[in-house]
């Protein structure tokens, strides 16, 4: 091998080191964490809060680069959502920990985020602890017409809940109902 | 043969030089970025100023929060307000959420607790620097605590005041 040939070969080396740095430095656009559980290990941690013990990671329904964990830590919850952004992963919103209040049939939370297609990716979770409770019901109406639509999910182990939908501002959450095995409500949170 | 071979030199050359002047640019700007003493896009200099005589008192004391480590650098106070410098380096530089200022509170040595009105901070490489903004306390007093009480994270600094809250 001449020594021309040498200095190529080293000249490609620095011409690919070059490239990894320029990847490394987010220069163009930062690249975020690689996997949606590693962007949320950085969010919570981040936020000195956790690391909490997952019990669900949710893709939403309408989009599949928003991704949900829920989950608690001592006597907090909470559904700390990620994105995909550019190929890599960000973190979103929901991080901060709730209290779970003992005294109340179950505690929530909720918020909402515009998404790219100019509506609100909302999200509604909680805890329960009542264990008379074996579904929640989360109800919307429709600020025009005034009909409702609940949407339900049935309370497994972990006792806690999560609903993802996406909507304009035409509906609003009205009630959070806690039900029994038969159906009949326990307890009604009126909202907004 | 030769022509390729010339191509190629002059390809990976080009490549060369248009990284490198990049690379440059951007670590010579991210190192003007970390040297500089900007804590947030307002100047919080001129709102403490415009109160009137500022005593700034140096404290330099740092607190491990997690794997991050928080300093406060000085105390700032006026006749209307104290103010709180502080440096936060972070073990984990990228992808996550910035320091939750907010939750810093002062707690004065009666228990009055006093929480941050307004912060600023500038993102460096390593972390950030910032203030925060709180009132003046009931009770003159030389010294309070500023507490970080989120979750399970506990952490506080001793603060010495020059008697905030005295009327001048």
């Amino acid at each position: 091998m001449n020594k021309r040939t040498l200095f190529a070969i080293a000249e490609w080396a620095a011409v690919l080191l070059l490239i990894w740095l320029f990847y490394r430095s987010d220069i163009i656009f930062p690249h975020g964490s690689s996997t949606p559980e590693q962007a949320h290990r950085l969010s919570e941690s981040s936020y000195h809060y956790g690391p909490s013990k997952v019990v669900r990671k949710v893709a939403a329904p309408f989009d599949p680069d928003r991704v949900v964990f829920l989950g608690t830590y001592k006597i907090w919850f909470s559904a700390d959502t990620v994105v995909r952004k550019r190929g890599g992963w960000w973190p979103n919103g929901g991080v901060a920990g709730v209290e779970i209040d003992r005294d109340k049939p179950f505690s929530y939370s909720w918020e909402g985020s515009a998404t790219q297609d100019s509506l609100m990716a909302y999200k509604f979770y909680g805890y329960v602890t009542d264990d008379r409770i074996s579904a929640v019901e989360l109800l919307l109406t429709d600020r025009n017409t005034g009909k409702s639509t609940p949407m339900r999910e049935e309370i497994g182990a972990d006792r806690m809940f999560l609903f993802l939908w996406e909507a304009n501002d035409d509906s609003r959450m009205q009630a959070v109902r806690g039900l029994d095995k038969e159906g009949s409500v326990v307890y009604e949170q009126e909202l907004g | 043969m030769n022509r390729i071979g010339l191509a190629m030199t002059v390809v990976r050359r080009t490549i060369l030089v248009v990284l490198v002047a990049i690379l440059l640019a951007h670590y010579i700007q991210r190192w003007a970025q970390d040297l500089g003493q900007d804590r947030g896009i307002n100047d919080p200099m001129k709102e403490l100023q415009a109160d009137g005589a500022v005593t700034e008192i140096p404290v330099g004391r740092t607190v491990l929060i997690d794997r991050d480590r928080f300093t406060a650098d000085a105390v700032y106070v006026t006749q209307k307000q104290i103010m709180v410098t502080y440096t936060y380096h972070i073990k984990q530089a990228k992808h996550g959420w910035s320091f939750p200022a907010t939750s810093l509170k002062l707690v004065m040595p009666d228990g009055q607790q006093l929480y941050g009105r307004s912060s600023g901070s500038h993102g460096t490489s390593w972390g950030e620097r910032g203030y925060i903004f709180y009132g003046l306390p009931n009770q003159p007093a030389d010294r309070a605590t500023l507490v970080y009480d989120i979750y399970d994270r506990f952490a506080k600094i001793e603060l010495p005041l020059a008697k905030a809250g005295e009327d001048a």
